[in-house]
């Protein structure tokens, strides 16, 4: 089956991009939420197998989306990937703390975000 | 440029050393001829200064060797006064020149200067490229006649570049070229130089100069007025056509980077709004906030549409507006000037940010009205639309920026007669020339032979109903459309169709183009083009398919077709070709090659039309 990954940021454009790089590079199910809240109910229905997550989002921003996505049971287990962009080193700083698999910078390049993903994911096995 | 000395009186080693440094070159000293001979294999040198008197090994023997080893590296060799047998043993040993001792050091730098030139043909030893210049012999560097401070290990990135335009260099090979041994940083510091190098240019305005080849490292790639003309054909976006995938996935992208400059204009309207602050010595703590979080997002996003200089600049800015709390005028400075790189970078265009781009092509002058409103209906019907404006100053605006089909103006509700005139007079009298229908309430023939003395093509007299009016508007654009060259695009990308109008336009040719193929026929039939350029990937219907219809109509199958095509794989070329078309081009296009394509299909077709006409009589 096609992994599906849900895209947590509040630039529409960033989440298009992403999302076209995921589908054409590896065919994956995309689903995108343009705020945290929006993220929380979409990750909680739809199950999805990672989530990208922008750091820097009004309203519910990118660590408090961590929090509540964490402390829920329904998806305390889902893989987290943080995008953010270079200049964030507090976050880098501070990486050990949060519950993530690691960090992917912006920008990055549409077409190669899946084998960036699992470069991740197999950086965190 | 790196130089290896080879000396071993110590005291002339370190004062050749300061000087050559002094000049901005990187020195390396070997005391003997052997150590020389080890430091010039592992090394990357353009020139080898050498005494001939060395322990060892001496100057002449290190450059019978290096001449034996196949190495052209020119070689500078310095004798004693008294030694002419020396500089003749030199000479044949393969030195390229020598100095005596005890030397003239403005002598040394002007032979180092002829040798470092030697196989290039430059009528001095200026290197420049479009108005970047360096000057070897002063160590200055400027753009466009302004003066650029760089610092040593700059300048030899810079020097480096222009030496060898277009070549690409990793980062250790500019370690080789431009560190001793000595002093050998980490390639992270190679990264740091070409920042600052980077920040300087830019701050001449030499912006996006020097690209980040990804993956492999960094190359001049100078930017010639790039930023006027739309991205796509001003630089090629770099991909690999072979790769289908990719391709695509880069047609897409342009499709969604017009898609966005909505949010792209928003971002820089903050950016904007903090310039003007800062203009009048008022930046508020919240908009450097609001600036900085707008070059945050710039900075994240601009990489992913190819836009990596944007990024570049983005991110200086952010970084810019972060570290300090109040921007001291020298920063203040450097926030104008990257913020007006960057706007001219991203090129987006403002008025396509309130509306969509504006092929409308029929201008009307007059007030709003019914009438007004069943011709936009009417034109829509045939792919076509109208620009309306209330005024002559509007109207005139527009015209600056636009060529129209046809302008139809309503003389009595324009309350400007005079210059009413004088606009119908300027517009038929350019090439080429724009048909004016005049609306009129006065019934005479004096109005009407004034009218057509000014050089309207149409005069109609009110009351007149919008389908009176449009029966007139096509017929005039049937009549004007023999007259000039005419060629309809139809490419579902705008930002293409632009820039194409932008390089055709001012020959006089006249564009028509369709982003939507749904109303082809309507505006073919209306338009007769002398020529069509189809592009072959399209959402609905594709190109190939429109031309295979075109082919199977007797009343077209003259019309010449040109395609535009971003894979080059032979099965879309047979395609193409099968299916009827004349000539293909392969996107990015290069502006001569298509006016020279375009061009050489009209002179041919108008060939065969009189070798027809000649048969047929």
């Amino acid at each position: 089956m096609n992994k599906c990954v849900l895209i947590i940021d509040d630039e529409e454009d960033v989440r298009e991009i992403a999302k076209m790089g995921l589908e054409m590079a590896a065919n994956w199910t995309v689903l995108t939420a343009s705020s945290g809240t929006e993220g929380l109910n979409i990750a909680r229905d739809k199950q999805p197998d990672l989530i990208l997550l922008d750091w820097m989002m009004p309203v519910l921003n990118g660590k408090q989306t961590l929090e509540k996505l964490k402390s829920a049971t329904e998806t305390a287990n889902i893989p987290i990937i943080l995008m953010t962009a270079k200049t964030e080193t507090a976050i880098k700083e501070h990486l050990q703390d949060l519950a993530i698999v690691g960090i992917i910078t912006k920008p990055f390049r549409p077409l190669q975000l899946p084998d960036r993903i699992g470069e991740v994911l197999n950086n965190q096995i | 440029m790196r130089i290896l000395l080879v000396e071993d009186d110590r005291i002339l080693a370190d004062i050749l050393r300061k000087s050559l440094n002094a000049h901005n070159y990187i020195v390396d000293i070997a005391e003997d001829g052997l150590l020389g001979w080890n430091y010039f294999q592992s090394g990357e040198y353009e020139l080898v200064l050498l005494d001939v008197g060395l322990p060892s090994l001496n100057g002449i023997g290190l450059c019978q060797k290096l001449r034996a080893a196949g190495y052209t590296t020119p070689v500078l060799l310095m004798t004693a006064q008294d030694a002419s047998q020396e500089r003749i043993r030199g000479l044949d040993a393969g030195a390229d020149d020598y100095l005596v001792k005890p030397l003239d050091l403005d002598e040394l730098h002007a032979r180092i200067r002829a040798l470092s030139r030697r196989g290039i043909v430059v009528p001095n030893t200026v290197l420049e490229i479009h108005g970047l210049k360096l000057d070897p012999s002063s160590c200055q560097v400027s753009y466009l006649e302004r003066a650029i401070e760089l610092t040593p290990k700059e300048y030899n990135l810079l020097e480096l570049f222009l030496r060898n335009p277009s070549r690409v260099f990793s980062r250790s090979q500019i370690l080789d070229r431009i560190w001793t041994f000595d002093d050998s940083p980490l390639e992270e510091s190679v990264k740091a130089h070409i920042k600052g190098l980077r920040k300087k240019l830019k701050g001449a305005g030499v912006v996006g100069w020097i690209e980040n080849v990804y993956g492999i490292g960094y190359r001049l790639s100078p930017q010639v007025s790039a930023a006027k003309i739309p991205q796509q054909i001003a630089q090629p976006i770099p991909a690999n056509p072979s790769n289908s995938l990719k391709a695509e996935f880069n047609r897409k992208l342009e499709a969604m980077w017009l898609q966005y400059q909505g949010l792209m204009s928003e971002r820089m309207k903050v950016l904007h709004a903090a310039v003007a602050s800062v203009e009048r010595k008022q930046l508020s703590p919240q908009l450097q906030e609001s600036a900085a979080n707008a070059a945050h997002k710039l900075a994240g996003v601009l990489g992913m549409f190819n836009r990596e200089t944007g990024t570049q600049l983005a991110r200086d800015i952010e970084n810019l507006l972060r570290e300090n709390e109040v921007l001291f005028p020298v920063q203040q400075d450097l926030f104008l000037n990257w913020v007006k790189d960057l706007k001219d970078l991203l090129a987006l265009d403002p008025e396509s940010q309130i509306e969509p781009p504006d092929f409308s092509r029929l201008l009307l002058i007059a007030p709003q009205s019914k009438i007004s409103e069943e011709l936009q209906y009417l034109a829509k019907g045939v792919g076509m639309s109208w620009q309306r404006c209330d005024n002559l100053d509007r109207a005139t605006n527009w015209l600056q920026e636009n060529l129209p089909h046809l302008v139809v103006i309503d003389l009595d509700a324009i309350n400007a007669r005079s210059s009413s005139l004088n606009l119908i007079a300027e517009l038929a009298s350019r090439t080429p020339s724009i048909p004016i229908l005049v609306l009129s309430a006065l019934d005479c023939l004096q109005e009407r032979i004034e009218v057509a003395r000014w050089g309207a093509s149409g005069f109609l007299v009110k009351p007149l109903t919008a389908r009176k009016i449009w029966d007139n508007v096509t017929n005039l654009i049937r009549i004007n459309a023999t007259a000039t060259t005419n060629i309809l695009v139809v490419d579902d990308n705008p930002m293409f169709s632009a820039g194409l109008r932008l390089l055709i336009e001012p020959w006089g040719i006249r564009l028509t183009t369709l982003e939507n193929p749904v109303h082809f026929w309507e505006i073919l039939r209306s338009t007769r083009p002398d020529l069509l350029i189809l592009d072959v990937n399209m959402p609905e219907i594709n190109g190939i398919e429109i031309c295979r219809a075109i082919r199977n109509d007797s009343s077209w199958q003259a019309l010449p077709i040109l395609f535009l095509t971003v894979s080059k794989d032979t099965d879309t070329i047979q395609k193409v070709f099968a299916a009827g078309a004349d000539d293909y081009l392969t996107k990015p296009i290069i502006g001569e090659e298509l006016l020279t394509r375009i061009n050489n299909r009209l002179k041919r077709n108008r060939l065969l039309q009189t070798l027809g006409r000649k048969n047929s009589s």
